[in-house]
């Protein structure tokens, strides 16, 4: 199981909450994207191989989720930090590998169904008139606070939720070299996805790229 | 461009890190869109409550663009409140502008220079290279055109006013775009034959990573909602020959 200590808490949940302003309401520097949450939050953890796996996983899976307009996206950095920090921290078996990336998947969700309602709680703040421009600075600056609050108790759930099943998702399985071809088989499809994603006019660029994957395997 | 002062654009860049704090469904980044320009609002009214209430209350009505051409946005209608431009015309602007914001930056980063700074520090790690050296692969070019974008966004805002729209014709960020995503398909080419060797142990795993690369390509958009079913569904059997398990 992993760690429930307060000290573990506290730290997992503030790097969560802070990189989920980062997400849309502070910076959106893409610090909260998985590749940077999951992998620096494994490396506090102590393992930072663990917060790579993760962070590959993810984000791989991320890059075909285009946030546009007032779209509904998934949260990406409360997971990432959450799973980054139990998966660093156990035994790191397939099983868990595969149940920790789905509790991530679904975890995002989760945080895209709290900004959700988080919106709306703001349109309540949100007036037109001279009355409320007196106040309106300070609303602005409430509700990024309010967002980090938010981040960081949807980061906390989600770590306390996944401690306590990872007891169960430690286990070795027959299935354990499927598990593992099968994640790495996805995030080979996530790469191939963005040949449609990015254009299929693009189809010489992607042909050239995989012709340079080739040379820097041959390579190495 | 010097009718604000340095310190005055400076709050009004840093402001504009926090645009969508207040994010709603009825204003969208109105709210938002006044927090930022509110110090320019201040300094041309040289601190008069009211006016100040009434220009930064016109300003926090609906209004959407992307995050980083705001200050773009900002420093256009700061430029026609100096100018005494009326507000009909301003508000105008601001509608007329807006798809344009959107659509350019979505195209820029989102669809552009993002998947493909992405995609260099995912290539870092499937190369083997440390993880600090992938988050910086990724962190620092990203930023080095985020940051630019912002600074020059508002620059030209202040500068052109109600000419911004020229100024955005003729810049090169729809060209950078279209570059952007060029780049992100070759690296794109590269991380799937990296990931089809790479991430699968067994001898079968680059046929079998080949085969997802296609699938892949074949799947688009939708490849997101097929990996969650099949994730699912091999949890669903594993745990299942688990619970099974004598023992």
């Amino acid at each position: 199981m992993a760690d429930l200590s307060l000290g573990t808490v506290l730290w997992v949940s503030l790097v969560g909450g802070g990189l989920a302003l980062d997400g849309t309401s502070f910076g959106q520097t893409m610090v909260s994207r998985p590749l940077v949450a999951a992998t620096v939050t494994g490396a506090l953890a102590g393992s930072p191989a663990a917060g790579v796996t993760i962070g590959l996983v993810l984000e791989a899976l991320q890059l075909s989720v285009l946030p546009v307009g007032a779209s509904r996206t998934p949260e990406s950095a409360p997971a990432a930090v959450v799973a980054a920090a139990v998966y660093a921290t156990s035994s790191g078996t397939p099983f868990l590998l595969l149940s920790t990336v789905l509790f991530a998947l679904v975890w995002e969700r989760v945080g895209s169904e709290t900004i959700h309602g988080f919106r709306y709680l703001n349109a309540r703040f949100a007036s037109v008139g001279e009355v409320a421009a007196r106040g309106l600075e300070r609303q602005h600056i409430l509700a990024c606070g309010a967002d980090a609050l938010r981040g960081t108790l949807v980061t906390a759930t989600g770590y306390l939720l996944l401690s306590v099943l990872t007891t169960w998702f430690e286990r070795r399985t027959i299935a354990d070299e499927a598990i593992v071809v099968l994640i790495g088989a996805i995030v080979a499809a996530c790469f191939g996805a963005l040949f449609t994603i990015l254009g299929r006019d693009r189809w010489r660029m992607f042909a050239a790229g995989v012709l340079l994957g080739g040379l820097l395997l041959a390579a190495s | 461009m010097r009718t604000f002062p340095a310190i005055v654009r400076f709050r009004i860049l840093a402001r504009s890190f926090s645009v969508q704090g207040s994010f709603n469904y009825k204003t969208l980044i109105g709210t938002g869109f006044a927090f930022v320009i509110a110090p320019g609002v201040r300094h041309l009214h040289g601190g008069i409550d009211a006016r100040d209430d009434e220009t930064i209350a016109r300003h926090a009505d609906v209004f959407n663009a992307h995050p980083y051409l705001v200050p773009l946005a900002a420093g256009a209608v700061l430029r026609m409140e100096h100018d005494g431009v009326d507000p009909a015309t301003i508000a105008r602007f601001k509608q007329a502008i807006r798809s344009s914001l959107g659509s350019l930056g979505d195209r820029l980063f989102w669809a552009g220079w993002r998947p493909a700074t992405a995609l260099l520090g995912l290539a870092v790690l499937l190369l083997g290279g440390s993880w600090w050296a992938a988050v910086l692969a990724f962190l620092v070019p990203y930023n080095a055109l985020h940051l630019w974008v912002r600074g020059w966004g508002l620059k030209t805002g202040l500068t052109r006013g109600l000419e911004v729209a020229g100024a955005l014709r003729s810049s090169p960020l729809s060209r950078w775009a279209d570059r952007a995503a060029s780049a992100g398909a070759l690296l794109a080419g590269t991380c799937a034959v990296l990931a089809a060797v790479r991430t699968s142990p067994s001898v079968t795993g680059p046929v079998i990573g080949g085969l997802a690369v296609v699938i892949g390509g074949i799947l688009g958009l939708r490849v997101r909602k097929a990996a969650v079913l099949i994730l699912v569904f091999a949890w669903a059997i594993t745990a299942a020959t688990l619970l099974l398990s004598p023992g």
